[in-house]
């Protein structure tokens, strides 16, 4: 086999290689950094609702009591305004959503379905996780999903949530008197959960890794050319060339050609050696005919 | 051709209840839409700052609304097309006659009795809310004595409580209708605005009572709203439509024609 040829299989094999394990990192790289932004996101829109449940608790509750004499307002309901909120982002943005998943709710939308349910459990049953974070697939593509627990720790919270003749009358016109009951404290009643797409920065991860993989490729195809042009220039043509006249005048064809080079790197200094070693044998061969 | 000296008894009368200073029960706070006050027989027009008095009548179209702040604390919106009385006693106890409309009190201090054609409601530190069309009233807070002439009962907060020809019946919950043909404003917590009333107003006077408009009160109550409204006699046109049905009221009756009531000379014999 040529030399070119062995020297292009081991830079292929290495370049192979080396692309492989920089696919192989920077994908893990990005997927995480896509993760990691995906759940920083989750997270602000967590704070965001707990912003909205605390303004609503502390400052718009306080202004409609007396109106909640005359009808119950759900707008006073640090659950309802969080979500409401949400559903307005939603109208924009119809992949991101909230919800306060609760296995007895007093509202019926905020009824648990089955994996919120599952969720909601493993807080029941483990009392000390504070977050949860997964991933599900939706019709809408992969989706991340942070929770954490609805705690009743606040005792205001129970006279609309124990019994249906503590409740305010105005609620129990509005949502009946079957739902949202026997809540205790300290019992978890739910969850708040934010589910976050993936897809985007998912596809900007995988667009930054294709845009990655071309260059490196493109760079190892243009390293690889120039290897080759620069390996056939300065060593394997001189080579070709200084055994073609070696095996003339091994021949004994003296006229074939002469040792010259210019340069003194290795073939060049190997070139002057070949042409004293042929100035020798001629003179040799001249004294043997002498 | 009467004689002035026939014009005296009514000239009595004119005079007999001015020039007494009358002490402000209370202040107009808020006045809108076509609201009108009826002190004595002269219709003003109502302004914010505007001293209240016993006996004032307080008068609104379909879409007015009123605030008065009693001394003593006790705040009063009335809405709607109808009249509010305003009587104070000596003892500054305080009634509210509701001939119409809406009404809500919020009550601090002495107890606030509020009329209506259908029954009376005592309310003590409480606020109440009522339609007088419909005979209806809720507690928002506190409690109310309600009374007819059937007996007393006592409305606690939360319940509603509609008259009807077969009495008093009471709901856990002000019903829709009732709630939404309330004021919106009804629904907050009425607000204290006198300590930002800059001064008090002098009612603009607007014209004195026609008698079109005298005779509900007249019929409500005969013998005070004569005596009221006897002023008005002296004017003509006034006097023209008394006449036809002057037989309902005695004592106008007496002032217009006292030669009905003179004593009759024996005729002289021949």
């Amino acid at each position: 086999m040529k030399l070119i040829w062995k020297f292009n299989l081991v830079l292929l094999g290495i370049f192979a290689l080396g692309f492989l394990v920089a696919g192989y990192v920077s994908y893990k790289a990005l997927q995480a950094n896509a993760r990691e932004e995906v759940l920083q996101n989750a997270r602000l829109m967590m704070e965001a609702a707990l912003a909205t449940r605390n303004y609503t608790a502390t400052q718009v509750k306080p202004l409609l009591d007396t109106q909640m004499q005359y009808k119950f307002l759900p707008q006073t309901v640090p659950a309802y305004a969080a979500t409401e909120q949400f559903n307005d982002l939603r109208k924009k943005h119809p992949d991101y959503s909230y919800k306060e998943a609760t296995l007895n709710p007093t509202n019926p939308r905020d009824r648990a379905s089955d994996w919120e349910a599952d969720v909601v459990n493993v807080f029941r049953t483990t009392a000390t996780t504070a977050e949860i974070v997964g991933e599900r697939d939706t019709p809408t593509g992969r989706s991340l999903y942070l929770s954490r627990p609805i705690q009743i720790k606040n005792a205001a919270c129970l006279p609309c949530h124990t019994t249906v003749d503590a409740a305010p009358k105005t609620m129990i016109d509005l949502y009946g008197p079957a739902n949202g009951f026997g809540w205790k404290m300290e019992e978890i009643i739910g969850a708040q959960i934010v589910s976050v797409p993936m897809a985007v920065p998912i596809e900007r991860a995988n667009k930054t890794f294709t845009a990655f993989m071309g260059s490196l490729a493109a760079v190892f195809v243009a390293i690889f050319v120039l290897l080759n042009v620069m390996l056939y220039t300065m060593v394997i043509r001189r080579v070709t060339n200084l055994a073609g006249i070696a095996d003339q005048v091994s021949l004994g064809k003296f006229d074939a050609g002469e040792f010259k080079t210019k340069s003194h790197d290795e073939i060049g200094v190997l070139t002057e050696a070949m042409g004293r070693m042929k100035a020798s044998l001629v003179q040799a061969m001249k004294m043997l005919e002498g | 051709m009467t004689c002035w000296r026939d014009w005296l008894p009514i000239s009595l009368w004119l005079f007999a209840g001015a020039g007494q200073a009358a002490v402000d029960a209370g202040v107009i706070t808020l006045a809108d839409g076509d609201s009108r006050l009826l002190r004595g027989a002269t219709w003003y027009k109502l302004a914010p700052g505007v001293g209240l008095q016993d006996a004032d009548i307080l008068t609104g179209g379909a879409r007015s609304q009123v605030q008065v702040e009693f001394t003593g604390g006790t705040l009063a919106s009335f809405a709607g097309e109808g009249a509010l009385m305003i009587n104070v006693a000596k003892d500054g106890a305080l009634a509210l006659t509701l001939t119409a409309g809406a009404l809500k009190v919020a009550v601090k201090g002495p107890p606030v009795r509020v009329r209506t054609t259908q029954f009376e409601a005592s309310v003590a530190d409480g606020i109440v809310v009522m339609r007088a069309d419909g005979g209806e009233l809720f507690v928002e807070a506190g409690s109310a004595k309600l009374s007819d002439a059937s007996g007393a009962r006592e409305a606690k907060r939360g319940e509603y409580w509609v008259k009807s020809a077969a009495g008093f019946a009471t709901k856990p919950l002000a019903p829709k209708p009732f709630v939404e043909s309330l004021p919106r404003n009804f629904l907050d917590p009425l607000p204290v605005l006198a300590p930002g009333l800059k001064s008090r107003a002098v009612p603009a006077v607007d014209r004195d009572i026609t008698f079109a408009e005298a005779e509900p009160w007249l019929a409500r109550d005969r013998a005070a709203f004569e005596k009221r409204f006897a002023s008005r006699l002296r004017d003509p046109a006034f006097r023209k439509a008394v006449e036809p049905v002057v037989a309902r009221y005695p004592s106008w009756d007496r002032m217009l024609h006292p030669e009905k009531y003179q004593p009759k000379q024996p005729q002289a014999s021949q």
